[in-house]
């Protein structure tokens, strides 16, 4: 019999890490992140994020070279209709996702409450 | 008024949603100019540039699986610029989208618009006031209300 992998519960202090690319900028002028950060890709079940108290901001950031890391909390996606659900990942058990439906404007909302983190 | 054309604008399908806004620019008189990219504003070919790199984003751009930005959206997006850049539009940033588009944000004071162009060639536009979201619908059914939206008075 497989083990069952153990699932969090979200709660809405909780917050959700996410990689973005240094390259191309999706760093507005005014410091937002672009709405197209938060976009959900077709075929899949929501926006990937990492449950921050699951992991560090080291392994979430892959490589600090390549991606910023920002983290938005729980609470937001939630004002906006969306869940958060814990669905970790063989090799990320932090692994979580934003589900629901993200509208492009939604989309632009979850970026506008983006804030980032420094990686050392 | 002579209208200056880039050659390289006319590709596609003209039936194409994107070719039917290119032709109501044409159709919108002496004061619509198509502008070719030399005689562009440092901002705007630097956006431009900016747009063309997109090409350059292999599968998996952003490591949470995100699609290679298709050629089509790329071309769109530059044709838009281009297009209208001469009716007084704030063009301000662009993005690639995780499912190969592309999009084009124009912001004045409390007022932005986002624009996506698809790579089926569709396009979005959503206007926003105070970050509220005030329409949302195609570009080329609303390219008008994009127009007035940054030059009422």
């Amino acid at each position: 019999m497989k083990d069952k992998v153990q699932k969090e519960i979200i709660n809405s202090t909780d917050r959700l890490l996410r990689r973005i690319p240094q390259n191309p900028d999706f760093i507005k002028e005014d410091g937002v992140l672009a709405s197209t950060c938060f976009t959900k890709k077709k075929g899949e079940n929501g926006v990937s994020v990492d449950l921050e108290r699951l992991t560090t901001h080291a392994v979430s950031i892959k490589d600090k070279e390549r991606y910023f890391l920002y983290y938005i909390e729980a609470s937001v996606s939630e004002e906006q209709g969306l869940e958060n659900v814990h669905d970790p990942l063989p090799d990320n058990y932090a692994h979580s996702l934003i589900t629901g439906n993200i509208t492009r404007s939604i989309a632009k909302r979850l970026a506008a409450a983006a804030s980032k983190i420094q990686v050392d | 008024m002579q209208v200056l054309i880039n050659k390289s604008s006319f590709l596609g399908n003209p039936t194409s949603g994107f070719d039917i806004y290119k032709t109501q620019a044409l159709s919108l008189g002496s004061s619509t100019m198509i502008f070719p990219e030399d005689i562009l504003s440092d901002d705007l070919q630097a956006l431009i540039e900016k747009i063309r790199l997109f090409q350059g984003l292999p599968n998996n751009w952003d490591d949470y699986g995100a699609e290679k930005i298709s050629p089509v959206a790329i071309n769109d997006a530059i044709q838009f610029i281009q297009s209208y850049s001469g009716k007084n539009l704030p063009f301000y940033f662009a993005a690639p989208g995780v499912n190969g588009e592309v999009m084009v944000e124009l912001k004045l004071g409390n007022r932005a618009a986002e624009v996506f162009f698809n790579p089926d060639r569709s396009t979005e536009l959503l206007l926003f006031e105070n970050n509220n979201c005030k329409l949302e619908g195609d570009l080329e059914t609303n390219i008008e209300e994009l127009i007035s939206f940054f030059n009422e008075g």
